[in-house]
Parts: C-alpha cells; structure tokens; sequence
C-alpha cells in the first residue's frame, strides 16, 4: 500500500493509503457492469460511508451509464478501448477520507492476447502491487459446471471441467494471481486479499438446474475443483452477485424491471476489512515488539543500577534507555489508538459480510 | 464570505437567490443587505414579478457572482459573493468550464445551499439517484477540509407550496434522500447542517430563514474568535504581571524591548476591544436565534423538528 500524505485537519500530515485493486476476467464475463453497480451503490452511502471517483468525469460517466441501465435498460457497451479502464476511487467515513482506491477493469482479451503485450507489461507490474485481486466468474459458466457435479460430465462436452477452467481462463488467471502473490512476497508485503466473483448470479437455475441458493453453495463448496487457487491458503471471498436477471442470452437491452443489483458492495466491503484486518495485525505485532523492548530494557536498566560501579558511561547509557522507553510509550500509544481506530470501523462493517463464504488457509471458514 | 449554490437545473437556486434578496429589503430588522445599483436593481424588478406571482427570473446561461455587502450598526459589514451556477453544470464533463468552475467555487466556499426540487423529489421515482450524484463534488470539496471557520451547510427543498396540503404527509419523502449526507455533514467538525423547506412566491416561506442561519454562523464565529483573543490577552496579562520585577523592567530596557507593563498596556486595549466587538454581536446573535426560533431545533439529521422521518435502511 502506498502512502500519500496529504495536508488533514489542523494542518497536520494525515496517511492517507491506497489500496490497489485488479479485476482479472474474460472478455463478457461481467467486470464492467459490476464495476457500474458497484459505484452506484456505494456512491449513494452505506451505513455512512461513500465512495466517490476522484475524476468528475468518470463520476459523471459512471452515473450516466447506471443511469442509462435504469431507465432505459441500456447496458454498457462492451470495453473497446485499446487499454485497460483505471479508475481512482477514495473512500471515505462522512467527510473524513480514509483510502484511496486505485481501481483497475482490466481488459479482458489482453490477459492472453500477444498483440497487447505493452498492456500485458504494465499488468505484470501492477499485479505486483495489488492488495486484492479479483477473480471474475462468468456465472453462466459456472451454472454449468454445477450442472455437471449433479449430472456428471457423461458425454455432454459442454460440462467438462477443463473446458469449463479453460473458457473462464482459469489457469492465466491463477497464473497472474501467483505472481502476484510472489512478488508481494518478494517486497515483503501480505498475500494479497482475493475474491471470486461470480457474476450473473440470476443465471444460475437456468444453467445449472438447481435453485440458486442450492447452486451457489454447491459452487461454493466445490470451488477447489474449479479453482485450485482458493486451497493455497490466500483468503478468498466467494461472492455471487447481479446487476439484474437479464437471463443467460446477451442483449444490448434489459427490461428496467429485471434492473435487480444485488450484493455489489459486498466484494468490497471485504476488500476494505482485508485491508483492516492487516494494518492491525501489522500493529499488533509492533505493538508486541515494543513491548519485547521494554522488558530488553528493564533487564538491562536493573543490571547497570545494580553494579556496583555506577560509571559515567553507564549513567550515560541508562539516560538513553529512559529516553527511549519514552520514545517506545509514544509509539504505543499512537498505534494503540490506529488499533482501535481501525476495530471500529471492522465492527460497523462486519454485518455486511455475514455470512459470506470466505477460504482462509485452505479451507472453507465455518 | 462565498456562498455557493449547489442543485440540478430548474431547482430553484436563481429563483431564491433572488426571493430572498427582495425579502431582506423588506425586513431590515436584523441585517440590510445591499447590491450595486444594477444588480439592485434588477433584483429587485424580478423579485417583485416573483412576490406578486406573475412569473420567474428568466433561466441563467453562465455562472454569475452577486456581491452582497451585509451590514447592521455596531459590527463590521459581512461581504458576501454569492455565486449562482448556469443550469447543468453539476452534472456536465470538466470539459464544459462551468462544471469545473463550480467544483472549484465549492472547494473555497464559506457556506453552501444544497437544493433539492420539492416536486421531483416526490414525484421521481429516481429523486435519490439526482441527489446522490451531487455528493461526490461535495466530498472532494469539503473531505478533510481544515481551517478555523464553520461552514454552514443548508438543504433548501424549494417550491413546497407547490406540495399544498399534502406537504406534511410528504415530508418523510423530501427528506430522506438528504439522509445519509447529512449525517455525514452532521459528523465532520467544520460544518454545521439544517434544512430548509422553502417557497418563493406570492405564498412564500422560509425565504430569509437560510440566509439568516447563515449569517448566524458567521456572527457565532466572530463571537468565538473575540472570545478566543480575549483569552489569549488575558493570559499575556496573567504572565506578564506575575513576572513584573524590577530586574525584569530594567532588562527589557537594556534590551530595548517593550517592558511588561507596556505589554500588558496593550493587551488591555486589546480586551477592552474585544469586548466592545462582542456586545453587538450578541445582541445580533440573540435576534437572530429568536427570528429561526420558530423552525424549531435541528434533528440529528439536520431535518426540522416534526419531521418524523427516519434513516434509509441499507
Ligand atoms: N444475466 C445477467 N447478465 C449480465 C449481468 N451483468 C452483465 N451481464 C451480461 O454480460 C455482458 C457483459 O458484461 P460486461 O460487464 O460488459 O463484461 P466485461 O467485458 O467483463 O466488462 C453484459 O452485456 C450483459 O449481457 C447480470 O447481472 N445478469
Ligand atoms: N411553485 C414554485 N415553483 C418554483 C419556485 N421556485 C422556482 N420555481 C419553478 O422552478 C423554475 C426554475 O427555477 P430557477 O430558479 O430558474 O432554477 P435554477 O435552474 O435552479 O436556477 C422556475 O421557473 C419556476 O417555474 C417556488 O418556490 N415555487
Ligand atoms: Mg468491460
Ligand atoms: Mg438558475
């Protein structure tokens, strides 16, 4: 995470950090609609918290295109820029801004496509810095694979696994995704946070034969299968969501009654409490270290008291020791109260992830 | 002072600038607020038209800056721009100057009027998609915002007589839109929030009640601000006399600086000065809260009392 410093309250430099985020998908697979409803919701305020673009006119853009969907059902045209789409984001609690959000719609044929290669460069390096990537899931696809858990495979190549993995480009995704991982690594940065997004969630009982709930938690549950990534021990969102139930055929044009978006804060909402969760663990720890010190120092102040030469130099050395005790009690106390700070806002965000299926070291958390 | 409208087209903004304008020349009690002759004067022409029911100022086409001068005996006058933004450039590109100059008015503004059109807000099935698109430029301006001074931030829902009898049925409707962004405005230190349901017009009302609860706020800042000089005078005087000593008198003659009695000479002018300021202003301040005594207090929300409208469930 970066920090940018910015002129706060009474003058004084806040951090504000920024996040930065990377949808990775095919072309079709829903990142750009998302992407609209998301803003929609979350520019409206949730629970006292926005989200704005930094740029006017990708809010002005944004809001016309959400607009367009929902009064005249007109769904954004499909990405046709040459580039992948950056938006910045900030993100805020009221008027106090909390985070900078460097979002990324990345373009889905340059995952694999050679003629974009000086896209697909600048992807790699951004990949490197991402501290939550999302794994778009086309949620006709996956209907249809678990179509094929309950029915088997059989003949019907259609319901194959692999081509199922291939058709949502699941091994180039997993690919970036463990690069990603690997280069944080290598900059001593966390694993970044993942969900899997799966898209067009009104698609599932067509494509899958189930009824929705019953489709999700079987995806849910096999999702290993499909996506092997989730069991490397990245926690891992698993979010269906919809911008409406536009049916599993493409049109340019919905019915504004099926305008039904659901969820789309959620993926999020989790992104932002991944982040919380490692700036306090990041202070916990410091906050152990500091501690560690002091009783370092404890030790050491007894031992020069205690001789039984109390030399110059050791009156010296137990001054810094003083000093820097001091130095520790401020320290402490500052991250104490980022700490708590931060719980706070886990606490009044925690209920909007409820129940949600989260992987975490490999496994499905209870 | 910069006060800054903020509004979609046709919601109102010309309309009570000028309603409010020709209102303060009829009931000079508290403040006269004064234009230069032309602007005046054409003020004045269009808000009679307006008071008499026979018509609206004609829409504006560019953004324009009416300098007001406020004044009232015993107090320094307050200088108000009051920028009033062409139709539309809330929601235009930056490419169209008039977007970014009005992103830019509300980054410097001193006071903001937020307007919301009473008969869309009811009659829209999207009334909060136009509000919460206005949010963003409010966010960049104002997030983090510093400085000393409050800003006060009023919601106008205009046209409510075009509501009738069924205003008080509605008013949950009107208000709720505004919901989460006054809670926002309500928590930040730099602003304080009401609203407003306003009516220009033959049946007009609540037209120089904003404007009042905005000179409200510039005159409770001048009263903490004397009273914050006072204070500091005051402990300049406490230290000064405490250290007083002939020694202390004799070095700062040696040194050619001004003694403590001296300092302390001209701390009292100072506070004397301060007191003299703070007299009329509260007398300003105690008429002022009697003239919006009648709105009632402000809600949580900053929604006037008897609104009994409650949050947005998320
Ligand atoms: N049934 C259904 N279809 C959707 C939904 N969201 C998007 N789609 C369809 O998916 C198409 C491609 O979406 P888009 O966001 O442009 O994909 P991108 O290429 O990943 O940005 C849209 O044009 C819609 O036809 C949804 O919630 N439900
Ligand atoms: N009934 C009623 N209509 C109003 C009132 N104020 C404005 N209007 C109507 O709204 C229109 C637009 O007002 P205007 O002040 O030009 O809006 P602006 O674009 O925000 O400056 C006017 O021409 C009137 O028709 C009001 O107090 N009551
Ligand atoms: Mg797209
Ligand atoms: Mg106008």
């Amino acid at each position: 995470m970066d920090a940018v410093a910015r002129a706060g309250k009474n003058g004084d430099d806040v951090e504000i950090p920024t996040v930065k985020v990377t949808m990775l998908g095919t072309t079709g697979s829903g990142k750009s609609t998302f992407m609209l409803g998301m803003y929609a919701t979350l520019s409206a305020g949730l629970r006292g918290y926005f989200v704005y673009a930094q740029d006017q006119d990708d809010h002005i853009d944004l809001t016309d295109a959400w607009d367009r969907l929902l009064d005249d059902g007109l769904l954004p045209p499909p990405t046709t820029e040459e580039r992948s789409r950056r938006y910045e984001f900030v993100f805020t609690q009221g008027f106090d801004t909390l985070l900078n959000i460097d979002w990324l719609d990345y373009r889905g044929g340059a995952l694999t496509d050679r003629k974009t290669a000086r896209d697909t460069a600048e992807l790699q390096q951004r990949l490197g810095q991402s501290d939550s990537v999302y794994l778009v899931l086309d949620g006709n696809a996956v209907g249809r694979w678990v179509r094929s858990i309950v029915e088997g495979e059989g003949d019907n190549p259609s319901l194959r696994l692999e081509r199922i993995q291939r058709e949502l480009k699941v091994q180039d995704m997993t690919a970036q995704l463990n690069r990603c991982v690997g280069e944080r690594r290598k900059a001593g940065l966390p694993a970044p946070s993942v969900v899997a997004l799966i898209t067009k969630m009104d698609t599932l009982p067509v494509t899958s034969g189930l009824d929705r709930i019953d489709a999700i938690n079987l995806a849910v549950e096999h999702l290993p299968e499909l996506l092997p990534v989730v069991t490397s021990g990245l926690t891992t969102l698993v979010s269906p969501v919809q911008l409406g139930e536009f049916g599993t055929e493409h049109h340019d044009t919905v019915d504004t009654q099926r305008v039904n978006p659901t969820h789309l804060h959620k993926p999020f909402v989790f992104t932002l409490m991944q982040y919380l969760w490692s700036g306090i663990e990041d202070n916990e720890t410091e906050l152990e270290n500091l501690a560690a010190a002091d009783v370092a120092a404890a030790t050491e102040l007894e031992r020069l008291r205690s001789g039984v030469v109390r030399s110059l130099r050791n009156r010296g050395r137990i001054n810094s020791l003083q000093s820097e005790k001091q130095r520790r009690r401020s320290a402490a106390e500052s991250r104490r109260s980022t700490v708590n700070l931060m719980n706070s806002r886990v606490q009044q965000l925690r209920d909007e992830l409820m129940n949600l299926p989260i992987y975490r070291n490999g496994k499905l958390a209870p | 002072m910069k006060i800054v409208m903020l509004g979609h087209s046709n919601a109102g903004k010309t309309t009570y600038l000028t309603a409010a304008y020709y209102a303060m020349q009829h009931d000079p009690r508290i403040f006269q607020i004064s234009a230069g002759r032309r602007d005046h004067r054409r003020l004045m022409r269009s808000g009679r038209v307006l008071a008499a029911g026979r018509g609206y100022p004609p829409p504006s086409d560019a953004r324009s800056v009416h300098e007001f001068v406020a004044s009232r005996d015993g107090i320094d006058p307050v200088e108000i721009s009051w920028i009033d933004h062409r139709g539309g450039a809330a929601v235009a590109k930056t490419a169209d100057g008039q977007a970014r100059r009005l992103q830019e008015d509300l980054s410097a503004a001193d006071a903001v009027l937020l307007f919301g059109d009473a008969e869309r807000l009811v009659g829209h099935t999207h009334s909060q998609r136009e509000i919460d698109t206005l949010v963003p430029m409010l966010l960049r301006a104002f997030g983090d915002r510093g400085g000393s001074s409050t800003i006060p931030f009023a919601v106008l829902i205009t046209k409510v007589d075009a509501l009738g009898d069924a205003l008080d049925e509605l008013r949950p409707a009107l208000h709720r839109p505004f919901t989460a962004l006054m809670d926002g405005v309500r928590r930040a230190e730099w602003a304080v929030a009401r609203s407003f349901e306003v009516a220009c017009g033959p049946s007009a009302r609540n037209v120089v009640e904003p404007l009042l609860w905005i000179m409200q706020a510039v005159i409770d800042d001048r009263i903490d601000t004397h009273y914050t000089g006072l204070d500091a005078s005051l402990a300049t005087m406490r230290t000064k006399v405490a250290e007083d000593k002939v020694s202390a008198r004799f070095r700062a003659h040696v040194n050619g600086v001004p003694t403590g009695q001296a300092i302390v000479r001209g701390e009292l002018e100072k506070a004397i000065g301060a007191l003299a300021a703070l007299r009329p202003l509260h007398t300003v301040a105690r008429e002022l809260a009697a003239a919006l005594a009648h709105l009632g207090a402000v809600e949580p929300d900053g929604a006037p009392e008897g609104g009994q409208h409650q949050a947005v469930p998320s």
